[in-house]
């Protein structure tokens, strides 16, 4: 599986404006699991860049213009969008890992 | 086969004369057996009284000579000597009975040396959590002197096999799929040679192939070989099945969709462990990963994670559980030096719902596999202690077939408590099946 790099800063057409990209993971409902595919789409219609559409645990990954985020708890069969963060680990030098 | 229950306390515990009814306590084989006919026609008990019969099963055990708790398949009853002989001579009580013990008097605890004893046992415990200025550093073990090294790595195996059992258990994973999401797997170490691994990278632009190391470490501690040529054993699950999923980069870094995409990867391969030496220091729980692990563990996979090594403790910093570890429905693993104290860079409880440290494991000193050619590397961290869990657990799903919760529920049962507290340890060092 590849993950498609979400673009920052992005500029919309129209009035020259920069908004800043957030990643997010979409948790969607029990009762639409089973048609995840289907809210991808309309998360992607909703502005979402999908990277990831993750059937086993109901959940959609990618990137969205900060601005969006509102409009895209809306869609239907969101359960929740949080915010995505970095995970790391030490350097492979270091004693601690 | 019948057992006689006995005294099995080591010389070291405490002893008691304990009171006893003259009466004896029946366990039979069977539950589900005739047991009330086999009491009186091989035993010889003249009145019997099952359960059963009674209204709700509220039987008065002092009625009959023998009172069979239907449920449970338990007896109360007494036994004269002629009785007793024929309990443990004839061939049928034999089989269908498992047990015979003596009838106990029990009494409430009302002791008041007790509370003295609690007394005494809070303030040793406040000292060594730090709460009174007490050194925390130098901590009782479980057997042996105060912080003494009671494991060593040897020709044959690494210290916290031995400490775990694993150098003793009987098993080998055989069977199980472990996942291990890190940055990937050296695929070219010879180590490895004939194993089933399947693997696949969540981290774009990079394949699969361990540029770090952290990532072959680990699946080395959780699924090594039982005998490496030319060194110690240092792996856990030996014929367990792998799969490696690259979810941060080959310079140690990755995001949560790629875990979470890693995570959805190995359920969907049907793995019975998923290992995670990897985590961010956020002192509350990250909601995706509390929903991915509700739904991995309905699923039957369970997943272990690192407890997080942001504590240092010689200055009086604890740290706290990290995410996803401090999730609810994820195992956290605190690490462990070689004399079973808690190592000086684990993480404490997060007081958080699912923050809780719930093993712990050896994280000290941990030689495993490494890149080639380097071949082989000795670290420490929770990352090191979590795939301990990781390889154990597909030993004990072997041994009892349980997954998911059931599977937790083993781990945190047949653990070893430890003189450490739980904030730190759970409860306490993960222990191999025999």
């Amino acid at each position: 599986m590849s993950a498609q790099a979400s673009s920052w800063p992005h500029s919309e057409p129209g009035p020259c404006r920069l908004v800043r990209m957030v990643d997010v993971v979409v948790t969607v409902t029990g009762e639409h699991r089973e048609r995840i595919e289907h809210v991808a789409d309309a998360l992607r219609a909703a502005g979402l860049q999908v990277t990831h559409v993750l059937e086993e645990l109901g959940q959609v990954t990618g990137g969205i213009p900060e601005d969006r985020l509102d409009a895209l708890r809306t869609v239907v069969g969101v359960q929740r969008v949080d915010r995505t963060g970095e995970v790391r680990i030490a350097p492979p030098d270091s004693p601690v890992q | 086969m019948i057992e006689e229950r006995e005294d099995r306390r080591p010389d070291s515990e405490p002893t008691g004369t304990a009171e006893t009814t003259g009466r004896y306590v029946i366990v039979f084989s069977d539950p589900d057996a005739n047991n009330v006919r086999m009491l009186q026609s091989t035993v010889g008990v003249a009145s019997v009284a099952n359960s059963r019969d009674f209204d709700d099963q509220r039987v008065d055990p002092d009625q009959a000579d023998a009172t069979v708790f239907a449920e449970l398949g338990i007896a109360v009853t007494t036994l004269d000597p002629s009785q007793l002989g024929a309990m443990r001579t004839t061939s049928e009580a034999q089989s269908a009975v498992a047990s015979i013990s003596p009838e106990l008097i029990h009494h409430p605890l009302t002791d008041t040396s007790y509370v003295a004893g609690y007394r005494d046992g809070a303030a040793d415990l406040a000292e060594r959590i730090g709460a009174a200025g007490g050194d925390s550093m130098g901590s009782a073990t479980a057997v042996g002197e105060v912080g003494v090294a009671q494991f060593f790595d040897t020709a044959d195996n690494t210290w916290g096999l031995a400490a775990t059992r694993v150098s003793t258990s009987p098993l080998s994973g055989r069977g199980i799929k472990v996942a291990v999401l890190d940055t990937g797997f050296d695929s070219s170490h010879p180590d490895f040679v004939g194993r089933n691994i399947t693997t696949a990278s969540f981290i774009t632009g990079e394949t699969p192939q361990d540029g770090h190391g952290h990532g072959t470490h680990c699946i080395g501690t959780a699924c090594g070989p039982k005998k490496p040529s030319g060194t110690r054993r240092y792996g856990v699950a030996y014929e367990s099945d792998i799969f490696a999923g690259k979810v941060l980069s080959n310079s140690g870094s990755g995001t949560d969709a790629s875990v979470l995409a890693g995570i959805n990867w190995a359920i969907g391969q049907n793995c019975h462990i998923i290992s995670m030496s990897l985590g961010a220091n956020v002192p509350q729980a990250h909601p995706p990963y509390t929903a991915a692990g509700r739904i991995a563990l309905s699923k039957g996979s369970l997943i272990v994670a690192a407890a997080g090594n942001n504590a240092d403790r010689a200055a009086r910093n604890f740290g706290f559980v990290g995410a996803p570890a401090n999730s609810p429905f994820i195992l956290a693993v605190g690490a462990l030096e070689e004399d079973l104290s808690i190592a000086f860079f684990s993480a404490r409880t997060l007081f958080r719902q699912g923050g809780g440290v719930d093993l712990a494991a050896p994280g000290r000193r941990v030689f495993s596999s490494w890149l080639m050619p380097q071949r082989y590397n000795t670290i420490s961290g929770t990352s090191m202690a979590t795939p301990h869990v990781s390889g154990i657990a597909a030993l004990w799903s072997q041994s009892t077939g349980m997954r998911g919760r059931e599977l937790w529920s083993v781990l945190v049962q047949e653990s070893d408590r430890l003189f450490e507290p739980s904030v730190d340890v759970g409860s306490g060092l993960v222990v191999a099946p025999q």
